[in-house]
């Protein structure tokens, strides 16, 4: 029942038509552009629900979250941030304001699936986040701790700084990117 | 003579009570008439006569079973003065069709409206109708549904200057300030408010339907991830009711852990809802130290169970492990110094003419807030005194020291003290208990859940449990239990073998009831802080 297929095109090691090892075919400046963006990234949390209180604990004054502040950016209106971070069941509902969240959001924009509902839908038997936008990192656990929400960043910061672009939308078998 | 037995002598073998503080009634024969015609006055009358003679003020939960198409109507009133809890029973037979109770309590609008969005079933009055909302995940072809316009206002024909200006408004879900809550339409014209429309259903997971296809000892996870705020009062009360039906006793210490932990629970809730208020008015010194003060609950959260939510801690007959060692010691040292920064917080507060005028306004008298249902804080604030930990008091909660605070005129303010100030008896809770801590084991062994599971290996306990091989007890039962927010309710019907009907009362839900009231001609700056103090969860909402 799942579309990955469909709605996102095949999965292949090199999404964004650069493998993941590409670093070095890049040049000057376009590594200079993946670095500058992976320092400073502004996330933007969507969803109320037992993942997200996790999450507000990265702005915390949890020293463990201390390393996390100097590269992310915590911004207000949505239209200056590039990471999109997902957490909660996704459903018919709420579907429509996520992806009018996403529109309205910086370009490139980063997505990043957090705790079991999200990811996968598992726990309430719900749709994945991937059956309406492209996802870049997921995060498991029910809630996720601390230390996984801050490899999943991390991991995104790795993504971006060796140069990977996010994964684009298919839509109706046309491909955009993000 | 007491109220239990008027209701007996009135409605004889109808009236039916096993305790002293619980009952239920079926509908009496001779009210009952054509449920689908528009005759509704009879039925009314029957239950302005329940409010107004046995002065049962609060409707707190309605629930709908439908059992191979005859459907049946679920009522629970509470009478304050003596604390009585009475379930009215209505079968309505094939029937679609009920009529509506908003013109004697305000709580009916709220509930009657989420039942006929689970349900598919209408009002008689033609008042209102309610499409099914639907979980169905959208095939490929299907496009996601739109996003729901925002109403129209329609001017009237003459309209003064001040409606001329009038329009609505969007806010949220994802932009500030209802940040990631919900979606509020709101009617505004020159910075006031004059009319508001909660957008609910975004955090639908069909909840209560899901829970049939569980087994018990699944569903205290299940149950552990129905609110935000704290996931301990949900699945304790799942607990408490299982052990009510199979006649569980449990320990001394592990009913005094549980206080502790439900003492804990309200600590970490009202730090969230105070954390949250300071940050959205923009106090951000004080926010600071709540989001300092929460860390160190946590802190605590972790040393115990490694997490700090979804603890999966209790179980039927007691708890799953002992307290780690030295943990009651950290626990004491914790709430001490909880307790000072608190107290300095509140003074700062107290002094602060800036926060006075930013919190002033937007009150709430006793009589309505009894009539929309309020409960918890919001209602204490409003200077009426009922919190269940005083009048049915559970586990050992008669035997320790503790007020309910109480707030005066139900404003901004007042939500806050009262939950300031509760704080701090939730931490003297704490002390005394744990000062107190009985000696022994935390679980029940005798108990039969417990020998099952041992006996005949953990499968075998869900496959009796599925089977009936321990036999429910047949009957539904409503029980409740006073969490962070107000009375999380529980309705259960069992038959032999299985779980049938389990339907949540959620506390937020009714006092989202109250919003539109709440706000009418209010500033709009005020109105988002107003919204904020209500400390509305919309993932327990929403279910
Ligand atoms: S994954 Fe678990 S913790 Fe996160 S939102 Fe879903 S139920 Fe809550």
């Amino acid at each position: 029942m799942k579309t990955h297929e469909n709605r996102l095109g095949p999965r292949s090691p090199s999404w964004g038509g650069v493998s993941f090892y590409s670093i070095n075919s890049l040049n000057f400046l376009e590594r200079m552009k993946s670095w500058s963006r992976a320092e400073l990234l502004s996330p933007f949390v969507l969803g109320a629900n037992c993942c997200a209180r996790e999450l507000y604990r990265l702005s915390g004054p949890n020293p463990q979250v201390s390393s996390i502040r100097e590269n992310f950016l915590e911004s207000e209106p949505i239209e200056s941030c590039d990471v999109l971070i997902i957490s909660g069941i996704i459903n018919k509902q709420i579907s429509p304001y996520i992806l009018e969240a996403y529109e309205r959001m910086l370009s490139p924009r980063y997505v990043i699936a957090v705790g079991t509902c999200a990811a996968t839908g598992a726990v309430f038997e719900t749709m994945a986040s991937d059956e309406i936008l492209p996802v870049d990192v997921y995060v498991g656990g029910c809630p996720p701790t601390l230390d996984t929400l801050m490899n999943g960043l991390d991991l995104l910061r790795e993504r971006i700084r060796k140069g990977i672009k996010p994964r684009p939308q298919f839509i109706d078998g046309v491909t955009y990117e993000s | 003579m007491s109220l239990r037995d008027e209701l007996f002598k009135k409605f004889g073998t109808n009236f039916q009570s096993s305790f002293a503080d619980k009952g239920t009634l079926t509908f009496p024969r001779e009210y009952s008439f054509p449920l689908d015609s528009e005759e509704t006055t009879l039925y009314q009358d029957f239950f302005f006569h329940l409010k107004d003679e046995y002065r049962f003020h609060m409707l707190i939960d309605i629930c709908y079973e439908d059992v191979l198409g005859e459907g049946c109507l679920y009522y629970q009133f509470l009478n304050l003065e003596v604390y009585f809890c009475l379930q009215v029973t209505v079968p309505i037979g094939k029937s679609r069709y009920f009529p509506s109770l908003a013109s004697l309590w305000k709580s009916a609008e709220v509930l009657e409206e989420d039942m006929m969005k689970h349900h598919h079933i209408l009002q008689s009055e033609g008042r209102k109708t309610q499409q099914r909302v639907d979980l169905s995940l959208f095939k490929n072809e299907d496009k996601a549904p739109g996003i729901a316009p925002v109403p129209e206002y329609k001017m009237p024909l003459q309209p003064t200057e001040s409606q001329r200006l009038r329009y609505w408004k969007r806010f949220g879900p994802h932009s500030s300030p209802f940040n990631g809550k919900m979606r509020v339409d709101l009617l505004i014209s020159e910075e006031k408010v004059f009319d508001s429309q909660l957008v609910t259903g975004l955090y639908f997971r069909d909840f209560e339907k899901k829970c049939l296809s569980k087994d018990p000892n699944e569903l205290i996870f299940f149950f552990e991830r129905l609110c935000i705020k704290d996931s301990v009062f949900a699945p304790l009360l799942w607990i408490e009711t299982i052990e009510q039906r199979f006649s569980i006793s449990i320990p001394d210490k592990a009913k005094a852990i549980r206080m502790v932990w439900m003492e804990l629970a309200r600590v970490e809730g009202h730090l969230n809802f105070l954390w949250e208020l300071t940050q959205e008015l923009g106090f951000f010194v004080e926010s600071s130290v709540f989001a300092e003060l929460l860390e160190q609950v946590y802190h605590l959260f972790n040393i115990y169970s490694g997490k700090t939510q979804n603890f999966s801690l209790f179980t039927f007959g007691g708890m799953k492990k002992q307290n780690p060692i030295g943990w009651g010691t950290e626990c004491l040292e914790v709430a001490k110094y909880l307790y000072k920064n608190i107290e300095d917080v509140e003074k700062e507060f107290n002094r602060n003419p800036r926060w006075m005028e930013v919190t002033k306004g937007f009150s709430m008298n006793a009589g309505t807030a009894l009539d929309y249902g309020f409960t918890g804080p919001n209602l204490r604030a409003c200077g009426v005194n009922f919190d269940t930990r005083k009048t049915q008091p559970t586990y050992f909660y008669d035997d320790v020291d503790f007020e309910v605070p109480l707030g005066i005129d139900g404003s901004t303010y007042d939500r806050f003290l009262v939950r300031l100030e509760e704080l701090k008896q939730s931490l003297r809770i704490i002390n005394q208990v744990l000062d107190h801590l009985p000696a022994g084991d935390v679980i029940n062994k005798e108990h039969i859940l417990y020998k099952g599971l041992y006996d005949q290996g953990a499968d075998d306990l869900t496959y009796s449990l599925k089977e009936g091989v321990i036999p429910f007890r047949e009957g539904s039962s409503f029980s409740s239990i006073e969490a962070t927010e107000g009375q999380l309710g529980l309705f259960v019907r069992t038959d032999a073998s299985k779980l049938k009907k389990v339907h949540v009362r959620s506390p937020s839900l009714i006092h989202s009831g109250a919003f539109s009231e709440l706000i009418k001609g209010g500033e709009l700056a005020g109105v988002f802080t107003a919204f904020q103090s209500l400390n509305l969860d919309p993932w327990e909402m929403d279910r």
